[in-house]
C-alpha cells in the first residue's frame, strides 16, 4: 500500500545518514488546546512509513518531503510495530 | 467630547509595546520572540528557532480586596501565550517577560497608576500542541487601575 499511495520522503538521522523511501502523509489543522474560552489549533503533519525502512526515524530527526525539511517531534509504532507514524513540524 | 479609548485597550497596547522590546538589544535578553496581539484564529504556525508571544486580554474584574468602591478600581487580566519549540525555550521567554514588565514598572505606573504584575495564576505549560511542534505555556499578567468619570 505504501508503494502505491505513498510519496517519496527521506529521513536524516543524528549521524547524518540519509534514508529514502515512501510514506503516507496526512496534514490537518486540529483543535487541541482549550484554556478558558480560548481555543488553539495546531497544524499536524503525520507521516506513516514502514518501520524496517527507516531505522533513523526518531524524534529530533529531519524528514524531507518534496524538498521541504521537517523536524520530527514525535514517533509512535502502529499495530504490530510494522509501521511507524511520525508527527512532524515544518522547519522555520 | 468624544469618549476616550477603553482603558483595557490602552493598557493592552502599552503591554504589547513592552513585550515587543524583548530581544533588543540581543545582548540584554535570552530570546527575541515575535509578539502579536490576540489568539490567531488559524492554526498556530510551527515554531523552530524564533518563539512567539500572543498577548490576549483575558478578563476585567475587581481587585481581590473587594467590590468596586468610590474610586472605580478595576483589575484587568491578560494572558501571554508563549509558543516555543521546547519547554526550555518557553522558560527563557517567560524569564524575559518578567524582566520586561519589571523594567517597565516606572512607565506603566506613570501611565496607569500601577505596574503590571505576573499572576495571579501560575506560569503553566501545556503539551496539547506538541505533535504540531508547538510547546505552549501561559503567563498570566494583571494590572490594577482606576477609572474616572470621563473614561471607561
Amino acid at each position: 500500500m505504501l508503494a502505491e499511495v505513498g510519496e517519496p520522503v527521506s529521513v536524516t538521522d543524528s549521524t547524518g545518514t540519509i534514508v529514502c523511501g515512501s510514506g503516507i502523509v496526512n496534514e490537518a489543522d486540529v483543535d487541541r488546546l482549550a484554556i478558558a474560552d480560548v481555543a488553539m489549533a495546531g497544524h499536524e503533519i503525520e507521516v506513516t512509513v514502514r518501520t524496517a525502512g527507516f531505522p533513523g526515524l526518531v524524534a529530533g530527526a529531519t524528514l524531507n518531503r518534496d524538498g521541504v525539511d521537517y523536524r520530527v517531534v514525535q514517533v509512535r509504532q502502529l499495530d504490530d510495530g510494522a509501521l511507524l507514524r511520525a508527527w512532524c513540524a515544518r522547519k522555520t | 467630547m468624544p469618549p476616550s479609548e477603553a482603558k483595557d485597550n490602552l493598557i493592552w497596547t502599552s503591554l504589547l509595546a513592552v513585550l515587543a522590546g524583548i530581544g533588543t538589544p540581543s545582548t540584554d535578553w535570552l530570546t527575541a520572540p515575535v509578539v502579536a496581539e490576540g489568539i490567531p484564529s488559524d492554526a498556530l504556525p510551527a515554531v523552530d528557532e524564533i518563539p512567539r508571544i500572543y498577548l490576549h486580554h483575558s478578563r476585567t474584574g475587581y481587585p481581590s480586596e473587594g467590590p468596586p468602591g468610590p474610586k472605580h478600581r478595576r483589575r484587568t487580566h491578560f494572558d501571554a501565550y508563549v509558543c516555543a519549540k521546547d519547554a526550555r525555550t518557553a522558560n527563557r521567554v517567560q524569564s524575559d517577560i518578567l524582566r520586561a514588565i519589571r523594567s517597565a514598572e516606572g512607565a506603566l505606573t506613570t501611565a496607569y497608576g500601577q505596574p503590571v504584575y505576573d499572576g495571579p495564576e501560575e506560569f503553566t505549560r501545556r503539551d496539547d500542541l506538541s505533535r504540531a511542534g508547538v510547546h505552549v505555556a501561559v503567563q498570566p499578567l494583571f494590572i490594577d487601575h482606576e477609572t474616572d468619570h470621563t473614561a471607561t
